[in-house]
């Protein structure tokens, strides 16, 4: 039922990738009456070209400007528009390894979460959203890391995509939450609006009132309310806490943010190794999970003048040897950071801390990336880090410090959860094993917050499952 | 009106705008004016959408930026001539300032990919030297 700008309806869903999707989904196809809204807009995922200057306009959150301050500034990305990261990710896909599930079992007291009990639900996800390996289409630049690496007697593997390679013909099609969750959701009668904005949520009369605004084409905003009963809050690891701080709640919300941070290197081959039509590079390094993990990188002309910036010649340089350079980068588990909102301002502070033990882990992973690189014909590295020398052979890993030196942009990340963790035991956790926010009936979290840590592979997977995991509950206990 | 701002930028626009026009004749000082402006609009257009808090305090850097050349050139920055311009950026990009290195070094990097993401340097120019 709907008046005006106030809407009324069952289950409210704020927010539209992989966690939001994955739950109002699941919601509408039982026959729910489900409304997610999505603070960015509906765009195919041809409307703009993939990693491009007008994607990062279109479909990033803040123009991909994320920062999060502290001694060792961290800057990060994320998706805004409907699909969220899964649109303007590479769709690297991992289940969760099983190590990771006990661990949060254990610190948190997470009911239920094993790999047993969670493969029904990476199944029904990926039987949805497509999961495929690139196989022979992979890639020089990236099969050049897995080289590397077995040359060292490390294991390295390709990880498969949520995408359908199309081995004939090339190219393919992304299985991104707009090209297949959210459109099962559209089909199932569940109600898309995008451009709409929660900013906050009260409690009345045993209804959740959600209080935002929806943005007009010519981009005024206007405002608009919605009753539901429930309420689930899929926003991201950031802007989650931050609507459920705004609304007064903060019971280990927002503590606890986590990334993968990532520093990268630049490295050249003695032959062409990066070439226009490449698939998205899909091969990693496992060996030394989960301290950390290596990958290749989008290793466009873009990329890698931004990766060189640093440098009073990349001009030239990308310009004469981009065919053969590709980035690779280190990431671990490191750093832990709090997410909090600013009198006067929409949009929340990050700051991060990261330990020596953390730098020192990503220094070390740093050196046997270049080991690994070398091992597989580098002729050059340049490490995307100020003041860090080139390297020319691996005699040169010598001088590099064993305790990571990053200054402002050096370090990234394009991982971010664990800010609103669940599980049972309330002193370390936001909401319950399912995702049901503590103390408060009818509202719940299914997003990467909820994740207890670092997943060490790629997380959407995780998020995915878990909301499938925690969606089918509450519709087996009628939300109670 | 974002559209409006680009077409008619402010004074922390206009300075934006001029900034840009250095670090983009570091690398390709023979860049045409059209293209020099896709970049110049793609720079503002990340300072508009970037969050409030950190918009609010580049703009008040940028205004900074701009009127430090007073004391020094008796003009401000987007009326400088182009070598007291390089000079200026220079200056704030060695400064033992965090604030204005970090501002320097934030436009750098998205006019290095506004740059890059032209679509005559996607092919890549032809190098003009060879690199080191």
């Amino acid at each position: 039922m709907n008046a005006g700008n106030q809407i009324e309806t069952e289950i409210l869903v704020i927010g539209s990738g992989p966690g939001g999707a994955v739950s109002g989904t699941l919601f509408a196809e039982t026959g729910r009456h489900v409304t997610m809204v999505e603070e960015g807009d509906h765009l195919a995922l041809e409307a703009a070209p993939h990693f491009s200057r007008e994607e990062m306009l279109l479909k990033y959150r803040n123009a991909g400007v994320g920062v999060a301050l502290g001694r060792h500034k961290l800057a990060w990305v994320e998706g805004r528009c409907v699909g969220g990261g899964s649109e303007v990710n590479r769709g690297l896909y991992h289940r969760t390894p099983g190590y990771v599930l006990d661990d949060w079992r254990r610190r948190f007291a997470v009911h239920d979460l094993d790999l047993v009990g969670m493969t029904p639900h990476f199944a029904a996800c990926e039987a949805v959203a497509r999961v495929e390996y690139a196989g022979n289409a992979a890639s020089d630049m990236s099969r050049r890391l897995q080289q590397g690496a077995q040359a060292q007697g490390w294991l390295a593997i390709e990880a498969p995509r949520l995408y359908r390679y199309d081995h004939d013909r090339g190219g393919g099609v992304k299985q991104s939450m707009s090209a297949t969750f959210v459109r099962r959701f559209i089909e199932a009668g569940g109600t898309l609006l995008p451009a709409t904005r929660i900013a906050r949520l009260r409690r009345m009369n045993g209804h959740w009132i959600a209080e935002g605004t929806r943005r007009n084409p010519d981009g005024t905003r206007r405002a608009v309310t919605f009753r539901a009963r429930i309420v689930v809050a899929a926003c991201g690891a950031v802007q989650t806490p931050a609507l459920l701080r705004r609304s007064g709640l903060s019971h280990n919300i927002g503590d606890s943010l986590r990334f993968h941070p990532m520093v990268k290197v630049v490295a050249e081959f003695d032959r062409d190794v990066n070439h226009p039509d490449d698939f998205d590079p899909v091969h990693q390094v496992k060996e030394f999970e989960p301290r950390f993990g290596m990958g290749c990188s989008i290793s466009t002309p873009a990329m890698l003048g931004v990766a060189l910036s640093g440098r009073p010649d990349h001009w030239n340089l990308v310009a004469e040897r981009w065919r053969r350079m590709g980035i690779y980068y280190v990431q671990s588990g490191g750093g832990t950071a709090s997410v909090r909102n600013l009198p006067g301002f929409e949009d929340p502070i990050v700051r991060v801390r990261f330990s020596q033990g953390d730098l020192s882990v990503l220094g070390e992973g740093l050196r046997r990336l270049c080991e690994a690189l070398f091992a597989a014909g580098a002729q050059r590295i340049y490490p995307c880090l100020a003041g860090y020398p080139d390297l020319h052979s691996p005699g040169d890993l010598a001088r590099m410090p064993s305790v990571l030196h990053a200054s402002d942009g050096n370090m990234t990340s394009v991982h971010v959860f664990s800010s609103c963790p669940m599980g049972e035991d309330d002193r370390v956790s936001a909401a319950n094993s399912f995702g049901k926010v503590h103390g408060a009936d009818g509202l719940y979290i299914n997003d990467a917050s909820l994740l207890c840590g670092p997943t060490s592979v790629n997380p959407q997977g995780t998020v995915m499952a878990v909301a499938h995991r925690n969606a089918a509950e509450a519709l087996t206990r009628r939300f109670h | 009106m974002r559209d409006r701002e680009m077409a008619r930028p402010d004074a922390v626009g206009r300075c934006v705008g001029a900034l840009v026009d250095v670090l983009i004749d570091e690398t390709r000082p023979a860049l045409e004016t059209c293209e020099r402006d896709i970049v110049k609009d793609y720079v503002r257009a990340t300072l508009a959408a970037m969050p409030d808090y950190f918009r609010l305090g580049f703009r008040v850097l940028a205004l900074a930026f701009e009127l430090a050349p007073l004391p020094v050139y008796g003009h401000r920055f987007t009326r400088l001539a182009a070598a007291e311009q390089r000079r200026h950026v220079d200056a704030w990009r060695r400064s033992r300032i965090g604030p204005r290195r970090s501002m320097i070094a934030l436009y750098a990097t998205f006019a290095c990919y506004g740059l890059y993401s032209l679509p005559s340097a996607q092919g890549c120019a032809p190098a003009t030297r060879i690199a080191a």
